[in-house]
């Protein structure tokens, strides 16, 4: 790049920086408020996404070809449990499981148990149920709370990943052509992520540290995105109406698993708001927890950038009635 | 001179190490991080400085890569927060978050008081707001009126009227900002009423617990303005 553009596009970053600074100035508390709440967001989950990538440049760098072939030939009943549990050993929160699904899809991992690993690792890896447990714990509901988060995210991941599977011909990542379980076939969506002349030229370690840095870039601005959507709702939303809202089981889940997207808290967090939420009956407050590591506005921007539409459609018509229907299930049991 | 897509990438990377070493170092990562979750920042800011540096070590003598469009879109996005960061540089959320947040209809205070299962010699800041109901769980909060007590918060509330109390409050954090809960206490001004401090100005109010309202407040005998407590939220364990 010439230097003449890179001393234009600074410039058109400090206009864009005094234009924000006069904005602030204007909106006063509004501002700052959103300001700090996006920064926040970023900082704790960037680090997350790198963990993410770290995996994900591992396994297209270290896992060969015929790992997953082997892996491929496994029957999917045996495929998809394996993730999940796998999922359960990864701690890392929701930002950093996309990236990790997304290579193995890459890689021609079976999609089914792609898509399981990602959705059940928010939801089952220990941090995220200790967290829950110490949460409920002073409600003496430690054991039921957990269990039935653990056993519905745990539902919602299989379920997704099944349907995804079977309804996903012509492959699942944006801008690709095929994926699934016929080989490592898919080309890489973000075309950055593969500095292929850069990688080519070193040995694996080289290969390793490009796939990481196109992977980390490729997921952290689609986070920025969604972070600045989730602080302008946290800021703007009166959480007051929508937390007001009571009335019959299935009107309370509804409101809290909304809530739930709305907020884009982190998995790790998330019980510790839940818990507060005495209010709403206990399958309202499942309902959040199962729902908010699944779909909320941060995870749109990430999901957008990784898949195609159609991912998105069938998440949100598998994982709401799985999750509203257990909730209520479970939620009812629990009393 | 050429600048070009790896270089930009260095860049990216090295600003964001670079802030969240910043924020380690400086301590200032308490604006956005809960206490269980600060070692995020070091980590994050250790780990992407060696990426950094091993990415520009292996980009050194690679055929230049153009810029795109799509690269510096993306370059733009993933600085955006720390242009948003410097913007925001000294604050923290205050009575404006507290009045638009997840308040005092949609969460039940008492409930995050329990999280604290042990037995308190003296009031906190949560065990005040979440009192009033729960006689037993007031005493293993160390309620107890009539006992001097103190206090450092933001004015969440002005007195509506004279003679009303205020509502002084904090943001207690669990994992980073996002999650913030805003909790208040009430505080009868009582005869230093007269000069009621504004929003968002920080206090330290010494007094006495007494009955306000619903639940325990505290009757003020002094109150100092004083500057932001240098760990502005609290947590819950």
């Amino acid at each position: 790049m010439p230097l003449w553009a890179l001393t234009t596009a600074l410039a058109a970053i400090a206009a864009l920086l005094a234009a924000l600074a006069a904005a602030g100035a204007a909106a006063g508390p509004a501002f700052e408020t959103m300001g700090v709440i996006f920064v926040s967001i970023v900082v704790e989950a960037l680090p997350f996404v790198l963990i993410g990538a770290v995996v994900s440049a591992a396994v297209a760098t270290f896992v060969s070809d015929r790992v997953f072939g082997d892996l491929a030939r496994l029957p999917r009943a045996l495929q998809v449990p394996g993730a999940a549990a796998a999922g359960a050993c990864f701690p890392v929160c929701e930002c950093g499981s996309v990236p990790v699904a997304r290579r193995l899809l890459l890689r021609g991992g079976d999609r089914a148990a792609a898509i399981t690993f990602m959705l059940a690792a928010p939801v089952l890896n220990p941090i995220v149920l200790g967290a829950t447990w110490i949460a409920y714990s002073s409600r003496g509901q430690a054991l039921e709370m957990t269990a039935s988060r653990a056993a519905l995210g745990l539902a919602v991941a299989v379920a997704v990943g099944l349907v995804v599977a079977r309804f996903s011909r012509g492959g699942l990542l944006r801008g690709s052509e095929d994926a699934g379980a016929a080989g490592p076939v898919e080309p890489d969506p973000a075309a950055e992520a593969c500095d292929h002349a850069l990688g080519a030229g070193g040995a694996r370690g080289g290969a390793f540290v490009t796939h990481l840095v196109g992977d980390f870039l490729f997921m952290g601005r689609f986070l920025v995105l969604g972070a600045g959507v989730a602080a302008a709702i946290q800021t703007l939303l009166p959480q007051t109406l929508l937390a007001g809202i009571g009335g019959a089981p299935v009107v309370a889940v509804l409101t809290m698993v909304g809530l739930a997207m709305a907020l884009s808290l982190c998995s790790a967090a998330d019980s510790f708001v839940a818990v507060s939420f005495t209010a709403f009956p206990v399958s309202a407050q499942l309902g959040f927890l199962v729902v908010g590591p699944v779909i909320d506005a941060k995870l749109a921007f990430l999901y957008g950038a990784t898949f195609r539409a159609r991912f998105m459609v069938v998440l949100v018509a598998v994982a709401l009635p799985v999750a509203v229907g257990g909730s209520l299930l479970l939620g009812g049991m629990i009393g | 001179m050429t600048f070009d897509e790896r270089a930009l990438r260095v860049l990216i990377l090295g600003a964001w190490s670079a802030f969240l070493l910043w924020l380690w170092l400086s301590g200032e990562v308490v604006r956005y991080l809960g206490a269980r979750t600060e070692w995020v920042a070091t980590v994050g800011g250790i780990a992407l400085a060696a990426t950094a540096v091993a990415y520009a070590w292996r980009a050194r003598g690679a055929p230049a890569r153009p810029l795109t469009a799509g690269g510096l879109a993306g370059a733009a996005a993933m600085l955006l927060p720390l242009a948003v960061a410097a913007l925001v540089a000294d604050s923290t959320l205050g009575s404006y978050a507290a009045s638009k947040r997840l308040a005092a209809r949609g969460v039940d205070v008492a409930a995050l008081a329990e999280l604290d299962t042990g037995e308190a010699r003296r009031a906190s800041f949560l065990a005040l707001a979440a009192s009033g109901d729960d006689p037993e769980l007031d005493r293993r909060h160390g309620i107890r009126p009539g006992e001097r007590v103190r206090l450092v918060g933001f004015v969440a509330t002005e007195p509506e009227a004279p003679g009303e109390p205020l509502e002084l409050g904090r943001f207690y954090v669990t994992c980073c900002v996002a999650d913030a809960v805003p909790v208040t206490v009430p505080v009868a001004l009582g005869e230093i009423g007269a000069t009621a401090p504004e929003r968002d100005r920080w206090l330290e109010v010494t007094g006495t617990i007494a009955r306000i309202g619903d639940g325990y407040g505290i009757r003020a005998e002094r109150l100092v303005e004083v500057r932001e407590p240098r760990r502005p939220y609290l947590g819950f364990t």
